[in-house]
């Protein structure tokens, strides 16, 4: 069976198909040569027509393409410089602001603690002024605090003198009243034993 | 413009790369390598030379534009020409009228185009080709001069192989019937 020209017109892209026929088939061989013929025939055409390109447009194109793409780089990279130095002014704002705001947060705790405690300290030793000892120990107990509050005052003086931090003379305060508390706790326990024992 | 050698000759390497870093020369040259390779190519897909003409320009601007994504390692003149063809395709795609859209699905068996040369009595196929419809003409070239498997076509197409097979059949029977009639009327005169 000859081939069909389906399979002719496959046969340079699909020779395997076609290749055991084609050896013993004049017919089919005349007919795929004829089609080589044809295909060179169809490769003529429109050769002969003459056609102005014109370059100029394309010139033109070519530079706004070029210049733009140029143009596009340098954009991109000013706004990358731009990032850059947005991100660096973002950080150094954080690396700024954050130990500011840190303390700016902290300060108002540090002060109205230590003014608290002061106060603490005023109102307390007004209560161990206040307070009569019952005996020779407690006298003692009281002389005792006195020179103790000497001492403590001494160092709280120095460290206004000496301008240490706000913490440190928070600690000198809180001290004292600690002083003053434990004292007055004594004083109170020694009064109540006292008046039992009477 | 050079000597037509088409979308044969390949140009040197040096040249794409100086096109690539925007030396206009280096893409004049290429557009007189490659413009008429792709307005012959254009014409004979479309077979309408101000619409050619617009593809070759098509064409170019988008070699311009992506000539620097071009791998040094390609076939720059295959590149070319897939650009020209698929320009050539949207071109026929976008005017081809709704009724030469349909697809066959009967694939007739035929033994008839190749037993003699038929062809020999024409004296202008450009004409004749002309005068086929876009899609069969665009088929005809595209399978029988550059090579494209019915494969390719169809998918060029977005369409089936059975189209592509049916428009080449469809393409070869007309020139048959116009060179038999051109025959008889030339022998009438």
């Amino acid at each position: 069976m000859h081939l069909t020209d389906n399979e002719i017109l496959e046969h340079l892209t699909n020779s395997n198909i076609t290749n055991a026929h084609l050896e013993e088939c004049d017919s089919c061989q005349r007919r795929l040569e004829n089609r080589s013929e044809f295909r060179t025939k169809l490769g003529q055409s429109y050769q002969s027509n003459q056609v102005q390109l014109g370059w100029e447009r394309l010139e033109e194109e070519f530079d706004r393409n070029f210049h733009g793409q140029q143009q596009q780089k340098m954009e991109s990279k000013i706004k990358k410089l731009q990032l850059g130095l947005v991100s660096l002014a973002a950080c150094l704002c954080l690396v700024v602001l954050i130990p500011l705001l840190s303390s700016n947060k902290s300060a108002p705790t540090i002060e109205s603690e230590l003014a608290l405690v002061i106060d603490e300290n005023h109102q307390l030793q007004r209560s161990v002024e206040l307070s009569t000892p019952y005996g020779s120990l407690q006298t003692v107990a009281l002389q005792t605090l006195r020179i103790q509050l000497q001492q403590i005052d001494s160092e709280i003086q120095l460290s206004y003198l000496e301008g240490l931090s706000k913490s440190e003379k928070l600690k000198l305060w809180q001290a004292r009243k600690k002083l003053l508390v434990n004292s007055i706790k004594s004083l109170n326990s020694d009064s109540s034993s006292n008046t039992k024992s009477i | 413009m050079s000597e037509y050698k088409g979308f044969g000759q390949q140009i040197d390497q040096s040249l794409i790369a100086k096109a690539q870093t925007g030396d206009v020369i280096a893409m004049e040259t290429i557009y007189k390598h490659y413009a008429k390779p792709c307005y012959l190519l254009a014409m004979r897909i479309t077979a309408n030379p101000t619409a050619s003409q617009d593809i070759v320009h098509e064409v170019f601007v988008k070699v311009i534009r992506k000539v620097s994504q071009f791998k040094a390692n390609g076939n720059f003149a295959g590149w070319v020409r897939q650009i020209a063809v698929n320009e050539s395709i949207d071109f026929i795609k976008r005017n081809t009228r709704i009724h030469e859209q349909v697809e066959f699905k009967d694939e007739i068996e035929t033994t008839g185009y190749f037993e003699s040369q038929w062809w020999d009595t024409i004296k202008d196929l450009d004409k004749l080709t002309s005068r086929l419809s876009d899609n069969a003409r665009a088929v005809l070239f595209l399978h029988e001069l550059e090579g494209f498997s019915h494969k390719e076509i169809a998918a060029l197409f977005g369409k089936t192989e059975s189209f592509s097979k049916q428009s080449l059949s469809r393409a070869l029977n007309q020139l048959k019937n116009m060179s038999a009639i051109k025959e008889i009327s030339n022998a009438s005169h």
